[in-house]
């Protein structure tokens, strides 16, 4: 039944992307078909399957459900959810979906969310040893309560294509949050029921700035139970690999996905054989231990993978304000381990630089995208920034950005909320030895030795 | 044996207390006129233009338009470098010299005097309140950002305190001034003294990207980190021993290491990073001034020692 609705909605909004909408809709009766559809589709998401609205947090009652990457996606994931009332056992029964075989029994490891006035109790339950590329299904269980059962994928471990969500910064305007997990949950979905592998969504790397103030719970409660709704129609969760951001600070974060309390937020996930995520944290010192964790893992990673990107929160190429230290701490690095995308939140806008090596446009430099739109009134860039000029670009609005890896290029898409395309762009696979040469030219050794400037 | 007589004592006592209360005026007035620059170089003058807390509040938090918000922005940005055009024109005009009831009085002198009063109040308001803004935003220790810049939005009200004095003599008000001064480095200190206890991220990158930049003695980040301990507690300690004791040692330690904490912006990261090292002027500009006041009163103290004793003979 669902397609049934889902089909003609479809078709509506692709005429709307292309077409004059008020052609589509000028007459009284296609405007009774959307409403009809709208609000049938509307019954079947919310009613029938239970899908696109939040959990009750309520008792025992088990409500905030999220997966997390933050290690070996192909083989580990960590489910967590929240409850009101602290409960006695809180259990995770999974197994490979559509299989015969017996539930798995995971015990979750629990506490007190730390700091806050609000008092909840999360629960984290480790999956690990699990199967490439396949789906788990699952469901939880907090003393007599019992969630609705449902699933998520793991990352594949071969050289098969796939897509990832980037965005950030869905802290402020709640509601525009709640309407952008929505769309992501509808765009995971149509990813997955197409035939084309390649744009099969498997995650959304976050970029920070969930909520306004880290320490407030109760803003993080109220993230946790949006993020819900980027659960898919059938029950699919969207796994998030998290940065943190500037007003997440606090213990709080580490609660919420599932980390360590001495974790410092920086690690590197491999989302194929040839793709390779490294999330970066520009909330501790960038310049230190980071910087030397960042040097090992892109000399490790850069020869393994065809595609190597990189994430935080505060930019270098800010589309506003001033340049984070990660200019001067990460951006020489980048360079000389010639990472291909690097994805930068906190200004509330949209963009793209152009190729950055040595601190000017060159076509054989970094490309960062993003700033973040996940959540919060828009803000206007300043697209007279030299490297934010064509084929660079700056914009505004509520987004995510879909990045394709193939094995002949990876494609990076802005979508807007409306379903505008904002900015579409290719990059074509680095040919390592021709920039290993490159490394070796003088400019690079100046850049290297003296890295760009600018205020913090 | 010549006895100095008693008007004689005074007339010294005065000439003294008088240019000590004239060098205090000036440091604060150059305090705030770098300060003022500061703010102008960062919000308006710098290449990658930035918008201050109030802005983010406005647009983030309250739903501002942004062009409201980046007008009023602007605005406070550019009222600020008019109000340091204002100390900077009666840092050579001198009208609060030897008498300010004089200067309150004559024509012109009466205009600039009030015009730097209301200058003095509108940047502290617009310090204070972009403090606040960051307070009421959130992010990493914003809880504490009043505190954290307290000596930026206190220097121009110790200079109304001051100038705004109905006596030559001391009185409440400058007493006054000098406590709230004392505070407000205090305060400064503190934080900023807690957030390196906290090996705050960012005070880490000020030392090894300035070690990277200038002095390349290739620091690890425990050694800062334990370096950042040390300077934390001995921030603090300074802090509250300056409440309580008038050490010039102390007023020396918090001079050096205010101007070494402003400086590293630009060792950090360049010398296009020069609002940041502006902007902070009162953090150790403040601490001269304070050693100031305190040879101010003991000058004062003195003169009227002198004076009692001769009246006395």
């Amino acid at each position: 039944m669902f397609w049934l609705t889902l089909i003609p909605l479809k078709t509506l909004f692709y005429y709307n992307q292309h077409m004059h909408t008020s052609k589509i809709l000028s007459t009284p009766s296609s405007w009774i078909v959307v409403l009809l559809l709208a609000s049938l589709n509307g019954s079947i998401l919310n009613g029938s399957s239970n899908w696109g609205k939040e959990a009750e947090l309520k008792g025992t009652q088990p409500a905030h459900f999220r997966v997390t990457w933050t290690a070996d996606p192909s083989q580990q994931a960590t489910i967590s959810w929240s409850t009101a009332k602290q409960a006695s056992k809180g259990l995770l029964r999974y197994r490979v979906k559509g299989s015969t075989e017996k539930f798995a029994t995971l015990a979750a490891e629990t506490g007190k969310y730390i700091g806050g006035e609000v008092e909840l109790y999360y629960y984290h339950a480790r999956m690990k040893d699990l199967e490439a590329s396949t789906a788990y299904e699952f469901q939880i269980f907090s003393d007599q309560h019992k969630s609705k059962p449902m699933y998520f994928v793991t990352a594949p471990n071969d050289d098969r294509p796939l897509s990832i969500f980037s965005g950030g910064d869905s802290r402020t305007d709640r509601e525009e949050r709640r309407r952008v997990n929505t769309m992501l949950a509808q765009m995971v979905h149509d990813s997955h029921a197409n035939k084309a592998p390649q744009d099969d969504i498997i995650a959304l790397a976050h970029g920070g700035d969930y909520i306004v103030k880290g320490t407030n719970l109760e803003q993080w409660a109220e993230w946790m139970s949006a993020n819900e709704l980027t659960i898919g129609p059938t029950g699919r969760m969207l796994p998030i690999i998290p940065t943190r951001g500037n007003h997440d600070g606090g213990k709080i974060y580490n609660n919420v996905f599932g980390l360590d309390s001495d974790n410092k937020n920086y690690y590197g996930v491999n989302l194929s054989s040839e793709v390779r995520l490294v999330t970066l944290n520009t909330e501790i010192s960038t310049a230190g231990s980071q910087k030397k964790w960042l040097v090992e893992e892109l000399e490790s990673s850069r020869p393994k993978n065809r595609w190597l990107i990189a994430q935080y929160h505060r930019p270098a190429y800010p589309a506003v304000k001033t340049p984070g230290t990660a200019l001067q701490s990460w951006v020489p690095t980048f360079e000389k381990y010639n990472v291909d995308l690097v994805c930068e939140n906190d200004g509330h806008t949209i963009k793209r630089t152009v190729p950055i090596r040595g601190n000017v446009k060159d076509p054989s430099g970094v490309v960062y995208i993003g700033e973040g739109g996940l959540g919060v009134p828009p803000r206007k860039p300043k697209p007279d920034r030299w490297y934010l000029q064509a084929p660079g670009l700056a914009s505004s609005g509520s987004h995510i950005f879909i990045i394709t890896c193939e094995s002949e290029k990876l494609t990076c898409k802005c979508v807007e909320l409306n379903g505008k395309i904002a900015d579409e762009f290719s990059l074509k696979p680095r040919d390592l030895k021709k920039e290993v040469l490159k490394k070796n030219t003088k400019a690079n050794k100046k850049k290297e030795a003296a890295p760009a400037a600018h205020a913090p | 044996m010549e006895t100095e007589s008693p008007a004689n004592s005074i007339s010294t006592g005065d000439s003294r207390w008088s240019k000590t209360r004239q060098i205090v005026v000036r440091c604060l007035r150059l305090i705030i006129v770098l300060q003022c620059i500061g703010i102008a170089g960062r919000y308006l003058w710098n290449d990658l233009e930035s918008e201050s807390h109030i802005f983010e509040y406005l647009r983030f938090e309250r739903g501002v338009s942004e062009n409201a918000a980046q007008w009023l922005d602007d605005a406070g940005a550019y009222l600020c470098l008019v109000a340091g055009i204002v100390f900077a024109f009666n840092m050579f005009l001198r009208p609060t010299s030897d008498n300010p009831n004089r200067a309150r009085q004559q024509g012109w002198r009466k205009a600039l005097y009030w015009c730097e009063f209301v200058a003095a109040g509108f940047v502290a308001v617009w310090c204070f309140a972009n403090a606040l803004a960051h307070m009421a935003r959130g992010g990493i220790y914003s809880e504490l950002a009043i505190g954290e810049v307290a000596v930026r939005f206190t220097c121009p009200i110790v200079l109304m305190l001051v100038i705004g004095s109905q006596s030559k003599r001391t009185n409440m008000a400058t007493i006054m001034a000098r406590w709230v001064l004392t505070i407000a480095i205090s305060a400064t200190f503190i934080v900023h003294g807690f957030k390196a206890i906290q090996l705050h991220g960012p005070f880490c990158d000020l030392i090894l990207l300035s070690d990277t930049q200038i002095f390349q003695l290739d620091l690890a980040q425990p050694s800062v980190e334990t370096a950042l301990l040390f300077i934390g507690w001995l921030d603090i300690l300074m802090a509250i021993a300056l409440i309580f004791t008038r050490y010039k040692i102390i007023a020396i330690y918090m001079l050096l290491w205010g101007l070494v904490t402003s400086a590293s912006r630009m060792t950090a990261f360049g010398w296009v990073a020069w609002p940041e090292t502006v902007i902070r002027t009162a953090n150790w500009g403040g601490v001269c001034v304070l050693a100031t006041m305190w040879h101010w009163e003991s000058v004062l103290f003195n003169s009227e020692a002198e004076t009692i004793d001769v009246l006395d003979d």
